[in-house]
């Protein structure tokens, strides 16, 4: 192996070739510093995934993990943002696309059905069942060669308030209206569900006009999945929990856990202590040992002998004469449940807010037998859709009536609009008559108190009763702006309106599989690298390691554009690569064959090196673009995995005109300038 | 080190005996294919294919009267990985007994664990692909190649001229031709290559493509080069010397990338086997065809059009002068 001295200072060169190159130097530099920056979210992402694999499954670990996951979290999630993504046949997950059943949609739409409607339902399956052309116009055309002859129109079938006169035009644009919102709808649902699942890196997209793709990594068991993402949607109206009587279920839970021996959970609290003031605490918490370790068990003796109120008084007495960390230290152990509730309390709305990590904590706090029994009869806790914070999501927490005053089914219809009062944002929901009178009597017995509307038991909002609402046409104000007025609209639909959707291809791939075809893959890679790295330098001695140089430098872009494009690495993506070194490899090959055959012509070095480099060019750039052509048509044509290979042979190949012609030409006009004999092509 | 001398190989001139053996590879190709059938991987056919492994090793025998058991018919079972513990299942859509959709592995499964009490297993892989989608990605894959030629011709008759970018293309489809033959006609007899026509070797096929058509372009960039060079010789001399001027290069990078592929074929996995072994029978006919098809057929093409344009009036000779000027 040779090494390439580059030098240290320009200036000292007596010869022009430094000079000539100063610019393509610079941009080379340049490009591989780029490369290597581009690649460090990747690598840190790698260390931190190491060190948290290193945790085991013990409770103790598990701990530790949230405790790692709290302090380094942000740090992993940007990271892996910009690191390379693995696609899921490399680390595992479940893929799946769904397509909403637009048919069964209109199906369900129609008022009345005969043997005219079928036959056409029909003729639009059969055609639907080999065509990716949108369905309504479909429907409308079967129907205008089936139904029109015997005398039918639409709206004969259908009735849509918006339609207005109800001819045909306006049925199919408000069915198609309706079609529409029903694939938004079903892909909030999904959106919402999977959200609820806290999984990491979930991707949920729209493809076409009704398909839906899914992809969830590290998942592996495909029927928790069809639960999630089949099951019917649950939307329900449910009055928000007094103030009163949701502060004594947060006393009972607080003495509950304060006097609880299971040591890990306490841990948790610690840790989640820690993180209030990590440096501060950890002082303070030496001399509480010491100190407050008396009056800790005394307080917890008084608060087992008497009711809430005189524990209440033992904590007062507790904290006197304590630090600002110490009172923190000692509320964290005597309400370990209100402690993580007020982090994020609101004073000003008496609002709780939580960041994701808190959310799970009191999910899998409340959903705690023990705890569950002290509270389940009276009220629920929920959480609120993510609001978007500065650096995570937060949610809000909200106390519900167990029970619901009314579900779904009984919306009949719902819009959004901007209020003709004051141009803000408003929906306005239409009920059906069983709907009307319950909602009347629950909007009266209930003024001024919040109703949340609850999807799969997610908050999408809760609005104050301003009035009793006698004939079920309830407008709700106050909205953020009209996406997420649309939203609401989407949502209390989906109660009585659901969106069929089917699961027409999925696959799972268990993370083992993804492990093992990972290192084969990986080293695979590394084996053909090497037999061609040592092929090269043999056969091409000089010449052959420059090619080397430039084929490294050309895996170190085309990682690197995978990673700064947001571009995913599959297993075909692998192959890819390799193919792209042959690429590469070749285009060297071409260049050093025509100066072997320059210098057979008895042409000086410099010379054959001009004339190689010059007219092995044109064949080299037809190749490279003929193969970048393929790469195209396959990624357009191609899906998923196959897709992944074409995005790694454009880079590749696109990257290698550079690396191959441009670099190795520079690495050997600065070889010119230091020593001409050092340069052999064999 | 170097591992030819100049050589001087008349390869133009035996070209009509390889045109022979190309048309028997290709034509028993597609004969074998169409007698015995196409077998269409998952994402092509349809149908649902879970892959487990098991802790200790298991009969297919065993497997299908489990499957049978569950009143599903018509599954195929096979070994898959290094021993017999690996196992792979699948159902075809619409095959008696499967249930519509993602029920089918659930229904499996059962099968399977009803089958198998004490030997568990774990899902490897499970993929589950309606029909629609099937028949979307057979016709996807036939509308790849056909564009990926269209746009190479167009390219071709740019930047050279019609009758090579002609060749090329037929060169192109030869070689996708003879690896589909080689794939499906190996695929018969030796299972453990994992040849079945699936989305993986839609990307062997389109490789083989730029593959192949790299190759021709560098000899016909060399032609023409050599035909403003050495404008006294015959159209056949200087196909042939260009041909062998650009052997050396052929070889060794054919040859490099025959390397890489055959480590990927030894030492990457499963699902990278199938890949790595049709691209190995492309790089073999992608470098065979850029002289003995690619470039043949130029040759034929632009001497029959000469020995045309002789015997036409001078006025109509006109129109196909660009045809004959380089020629």
């Amino acid at each position: 192996m040779m090494v390439i001295h580059f030098p240290h200072n320009f200036q000292s060169l007596r010869i022009p070739y430094v000079k000539k190159n100063r610019a393509k130097i610079i941009i080379i530099v340049l490009c591989i510093v780029g490369a290597i920056y581009g690649l460090i979210p990747t690598y840190q992402s790698q260390t931190m995934k190491g060190e948290l694999d290193a945790f085991g499954n013990s409770p103790a670990d598990s701990l530790k993990k949230v405790k790692w996951l709290h302090d380094n979290g942000d740090d992993l999630k940007s990271a892996n943002a910009k690191a390379i993504k693995l696609g899921l046949d490399l680390r595992g997950g479940i893929y799946v696309t769904m397509e909403v059943d637009v048919l069964k949609f209109i199906e369900e739409q129609a008022l009345q059905k005969d043997d005219i409607f079928d036959a056409v339902l029909k003729a639009t399956e059969k055609e639907e069942a080999t065509s990716e052309n949108p369905i309504v116009p479909m429907f409308v055309q079967h129907f205008t060669e089936l139904a029109k002859p015997k005398g039918k129109s639409l709206a004969n079938y259908f009735y849509f308030a918006d339609a207005g006169a109800g001819d045909d035009k306006a049925i199919q644009a408000s069915l198609q209206k309706g079609v529409d919102e029903a694939v938004d709808r079903a892909i909030e649902i999904i959106r919402n569900r999977i959200d609820q699942f806290g999984l990491t890196e979930p991707t949920i997209q729209k493809q076409g006009s009704r398909r839906i793709i899914i992809e969830l990594p590290g998942v592996g068991d495909p029927t928790q999945v069809h639960q999630l993402l089949q099951g019917t949607a649950q939307l329900e109206f449910r009055l928000l929990k007094d103030p009163a009587l949701v502060q004594k279920v947060f006393d009972r839970i607080d003495k509950h856990l304060a006097g609880d021996t299971s040591l890990a959970f306490n841990k948790t609290l610690d840790s989640m202590a820690k993180r209030v003031d990590s440096s501060a605490l950890a002082a303070a918490k030496s001399a509480d040992t010491a100190k407050a370790k008396g009056t800790d068990s005394s307080a917890k003796a008084m608060a087992a002998l008497t009711p809430e109120d005189s524990a209440r008084r033992a904590d007062s007495i507790a904290t006197i004469g304590m630090t600002k960390e110490q009172k923190q230290a000692h509320e964290l152990k005597m309400h370990p449940f209100t402690a993580v509730l007020y982090k994020g309390f609101d004073q000003k709305n008496s609002q709780f807010y939580v960041t994701e990590a808190d959310r799970n904590l009191i999910k899998s706090m409340v959903s705690r037998p023990d705890i569950k029994a002290l509270y389940v009869d009276e009220m629920s806790f929920m959480f609120s859709r993510p609001f978007p914070g500065k650096t995570e999501n937060y949610y809000q927490l909200y106390f519900l009536n167990s029970q619901p005053e009314l579900t779904g089914k009984v919306i009949t219809d719902a819009r959004a609009d901007i209020s003709q009062q004051d141009g803000r944002p408003e929906v306005t929901m239409q009920m059906d008559d069983d709907g009307t009178r319950v909602w009347r009597r629950v909007t009266k017995s209930n003024l001024k108190k919040q109703v949340a509307i609850v999807l799969d038991s997610v908050i999408y909002s809760a609005p104050t009763v301003q009035g009793e609402i006698p004939n079920g046409n309830s407008q709700i104000t106050g909205i953020g702006d009209i996406t997420e007025a649309n939203l609401l609209k989407i949502v209390l639909k989906a109660g009585a309106l659901p969106a069929p959707v089917k699961i027409i291809q999925e696959s799972v791939v268990g993370p083992s599989l993804g492990a093992d075809s990972i290192s084969k893959g990986t080293w695979s890679i590394i084996w053909s690298l090497l037999v061609v790295v040592l092929f090269m330098g043999m056969y091409y001695v000089t010449g052959g390691v420059v090619a080397d140089l430039a084929v490294m430098i050309n895996l170190l872009f085309t990682a690197a554009v995978l990673a700064t494009f947001g571009a995913t690495l599959t297993l075909p993506g692998m192959a890819g690569l390799v193919l792209t070194v042959g690429i590469a490899v070749d285009a060297n090959v071409l260049i050093y064959e025509r100066i072997r055959e320059e210098l057979a012509l008895g042409k000086s070095l410099k010379l054959a090196m001009d004339d190689g480099y010059r007219r092995a060019f044109a064949p080299i750039f037809d190749g490279h673009l003929t193969a970048f052509f393929s790469g195209v048509i396959l990624y357009s044509f191609g899906t998923g995995t196959v897709q992944g290979f074409a995005v790694t042979l454009m880079i590749g190949i696109a990257a290698s005109l550079f690396t191959a012609i441009v670099i190795t030409r520079v690495i050997f006009d600065l070889m010119m300038d230091r020593n001409e004999g050092m340069i052999k092509f064999g | 080190m170097r591992f030819f001398r100049k050589t001087n190989i008349d390869f133009i001139g035996k070209r009509r005996t390889w045109y022979i053996v190309s048309i028997t590879v290709t034509v028993a190709g597609i004969l074998f294919a169409m007698i015995r059938g196409v077998e269409y991987g998952i994402d092509f056919a349809g149908g649902t294919e879970v892959q487990l492994q098991f802790q200790k090793d298991v009969k297919i025998d065993d497997m299908r009267q489990a499957l049978d058991a569950a009143a599903i018919r018509g599954a195929e079972v096979k070994y898959y990985g290094k021993d017999e513990a690996g196992v792979l299942i699948r159902v075809r859509e619409g095959a008696q007994g499967a249930a519509a959709g993602a029920e089918a592995t659930k229904k499996v499964l059962a099968a399977v664990e009803k089958g198998f009490p004490n030997n568990k297993s774990q899902l490897l892989q499970e993929q589950h692909i309606g029909p629609k989608i099937g028949a979307e990605l057979r016709v996807k894959a036939f509308e790849a190649v056909f564009f990926t030629c269209v746009v190479i011709l167009i390219y071709l008759a740019f930047r050279f001229r019609f009758v090579y970018g002609l060749g090329a293309v037929i060169a192109i489809l030869h070689d996708v031709l003879v690896a589909f033959a080689f794939a499906v006609i190996c695929n018969g007899f030796v299972p453990w290559l994992n040849l079945e026509m699936n989305s993986t070797l839609l990307a062997a096929f389109l490789t083989i493509v730029g593959f192949s058509v790299n190759d021709t372009v560098i000899i016909f960039d060399r032609i023409r080069e050599d035909q403003k060079k050495y404008k006294g010789q015959t159209l056949k001399e200087i196909m042939n010397r260009a041909i062998n001027e650009t052997l050396p290069r052929t070889i060794i990078t054919s040859g490099t990338v025959f390397l890489t592929l055959l480590v990927l074929f030894i030492w990457g996995g499963e699902v990278l086997r199938g890949f790595a072994f049709t691209m190995l029978i492309g790089v073999i006919t992608g470098t065979y065809s850029s002289i003995f098809v690619a470039s043949a057929i130029a040759f034929d093409w632009l001497e029959k059009d000469k020995n045309k344009t002789a015997s036409l009036p001078v006025g109509q000779r006109s129109m196909s002068k660009r045809a004959t000027a380089t020629a």
